[in-house]
């Protein structure tokens, strides 16, 4: 209609993605704008009898039966966040803190693995430790940039280790096993773990100063009370082998899953007496707030997807890299500097639905395994949850962190955390076989 | 900034419409405990009884699908949809109040594409070629009318849009108007 076509693919892609950043920083909603600019595009390319595509895609995205565990794991996580169990999960988890040098760091990196395994939803967990571990690693006297980077490194760990619904939207787009892609992330997950627990025990052991143990009188407990903490350490790994279990154990899709788990935080609720409808009602609100938000970024960036993709775009984009006379792990480089750069700027859902549908088939061709790269593209992400200026876990725990503490100290804390999981996505673009040897 | 301003650009989108979308979508949002229920019951029939249902996934799917979708409003409702307004931020306050109303504007814009989007979709899903009523099926083993009943619901979900995007647009320029006195 508007005689787009006329423009030729290499310059329309410019213009979307023009769009799209010019759309962006005038501070429009990213999932209108991404959807504004398929709607542009479906008319002035295709004209109007093309419009059927758009509401195809919008069907089509938000009935597709894996997206149902998104929901599901956020519901999970909301009702975690508003009853006790993370709390005295902490709480107990003093018990291996003891009276080590950097032992509450320790204490938190493990909680938020164990929270990550529950869950596996970002913002939740960084908020939960944020108040939880923060204030006691500060009032123990521990290096203040220590203490934030540890809560916000950790707090983002839910991305990786599974059930991660960053896994769940790449294996979507890209048509491989969810499952798989779970069991390839538990390694490098691992190594992240270990790698932060090593950090913060070097830090402390070089200087003491740094992360100072508790005082004997606090780490003391009765018999009555160790015999409780092992309840409060129970419960929620109960959770964890209930959810994982039914998705390794082949008892449940990741989908289903993610329901049981749903039932397995509302049994808990009821063992601790805290199931309450106020309790549901509020954890439905935030459900329905973040998946609003999570899904309607999904919403517009699969229209354009698809759009671009009619439009000859995914071919064009396959051609220029593909007939690159490069190594092709230098393409996967190239790959990786783009979505480090995508992850200053957008959420990781519009990242992943803008350019997985492209990287994807351009990664089969080039022999690797989508798989590995699900996992590769999933430390990517943990970088941009950190990395300034919009790292979202730096605003969560800003939301949550006593006043004294600013963005700028943050983000000076989060750097060498940040030099850490470039180190794991170094190791696992060298050696594939970290992630893909569980599978095997 | 004086809280006129304040108010302006941070929640401006306290409308009556808004109030309302809020309440429903505390009731839609049972929808998700309802898919909750329906899947538990869905593996304990098919892991302990062996007899797996035909209709839980393509129910869980169209139920999750249309408080996902309603999701969408719920969030423009509160304000709470992601943007990045960094860069408007730098603006004088009489510029940010002017790009808050072009934004607001093309939402609009988006909004009546979308709706037309899906009032295409759902027609298709109601009317045959030779223009007789029916209702599209799923075509699976459950064979439900779940697609065309999902598709009005977007349909309806977009309807809302364009007027919460008209009133929240009305809003700012109003509220534009008074702050030049």
């Amino acid at each position: 209609m508007l005689g787009l076509s006329a423009l030729g693919i290499g310059p329309a892609t410019f213009l979307i993605f023009f769009l799209m950043m010019a759309l962006l920083l005038i501070g429009m909603p990213l999932g209108f704008l991404t959807g504004l600019v398929a709607l542009f595009f479906t008319f002035g390319w295709f004209g109007p009898n093309a419009i059927g595509m758009i509401g195809t895609r919008v069907f089509s995205f938000v009935t597709e039966y894996s997206l149902v565990a998104i929901p599901m794991f956020v519901f999970m996580a909301s009702l975690l966040d508003k009853t006790g169990v993370a709390r005295d999960l902490y709480n107990a988890m003093r018990l291996i803190a003891g009276r080590l040098k950097g032992g509450v760091g320790v204490q938190t990196v493990v909680v938020a693995a164990l929270l990550a395994a529950m869950s596996g939803i970002i913002g939740g967990e960084t908020v939960l430790l944020g108040m939880l571990a923060l204030p006691q690693m500060l009032r123990l006297g521990y290096d203040k940039n220590l203490a934030i980077g540890t809560v916000v490194a950790g707090g983002s760990l839910g991305t990786m280790i599974p059930p991660s619904i960053v896994l769940i939207m790449y294996g979507m787009t890209s048509n491989v096993s969810i499952g798989d892609l779970f069991t390839a992330a538990v390694i490098p997950g691992l190594i992240l773990v270990s790698m932060y627990i090593l950090y913060v025990l070097i830090r402390c052991y070089i200087n003491p100063n740094m992360g100072p143990p508790a005082p004997a009188s606090e780490i003391a407990m009765s018999a009555k009370e160790k015999l409780a903490a092992v309840g409060h350490i129970l419960l929620p790994m109960t959770i964890v082998v209930w959810v994982l279990g039914s998705i390794y154990g082949g008892i449940a899709s990741v989908t289903e899953a993610a329901c049981m788990g749903v039932i397995g935080v509302v049994v808990s609720a009821i063992i601790r007496r805290e199931l309450t409808y106020s309790i549901v009602h509020s954890a439905l609100q935030q459900t329905m707030r973040t998946c609003g938000m999570i899904i309607w970024i999904g919403i517009g960036a699969s229209a354009v997807v698809g759009i671009y993709n009619l439009m000859g775009g995914k071919r064009f984009v396959e051609t220029a890299i593909l007939g690159l006379d490069v190594p092709p792990i230098l393409i996967v480089l190239l790959m990786m500097a783009i979505l480090l750069m995508l992850g200053m700027f957008l959420d990781w859902i519009g990242i992943v639905m803008l350019t997985m549908p492209i990287f994807v088939p351009i990664i089969k061709a080039l022999g690797y395994d989508p798989i590995w790269f699900g996992v590769v593209f999933c430390i990517n992400m943990q970088v941009s949850f950190l990395s300034p200026p919009f790292g979202p876990a730096a605003f969560y725990l800003k939301s949550v962190a006593p006043p004294s503490i600013s963005l700028v100290d943050i983000y000076r804390s989060v750097w060498p955390f940040i030099i850490m999981q470039m180190v794991a996505l170094g190791l696992v673009l060298t050696f594939p076989e970290i992630a893909l040897w569980l599978g095997n | 900034m004086s809280d006129h301003e304040e108010e302006f650009l941070v929640n401006e989108c306290d409308t009556a419409l808004d109030r309302w979308i809020v309440k429903l979508g505390d009731i839609v949002t049972w929808l998700y405990v309802i898919a909750v229920l329906i899947s538990f019951y869905e593996v304990i029939m098919r892991y302990f009884f062996n007899s797996p249902t035909v209709w839980v996934h393509e129910t869980t799917t169209a139920i999750v699908g249309m408080a996902m979708a309603y999701g969408g409003i719920y969030c423009f409702s509160n304000d709470s949809h992601i943007s990045v307004t960094l860069v408007r931020d730098l603006f004088p306050k009489k510029w940010q109040k002017r790009i808050a109303i072009f934004v607001d504007c093309l939402v609009l814009v988006f909004s009546v594409g979308g709706a037309y989007a899906m009032y295409y979709m759902t027609s298709r899903a109601l009317i045959t070629p030779a223009g007789t009523f029916y209702m599209q099926r799923s075509g699976s083993a459950m064979n439900s009318v779940w697609p065309t009943i999902t598709k009005i619901f977007i349909l309806l979900v977009f309807i809302l849009l364009i007027a919460q995007a008209c009133l929240h647009l009305l809003k700012k320029i109003r509220a534009y108007g008074e702050g030049e006195e």
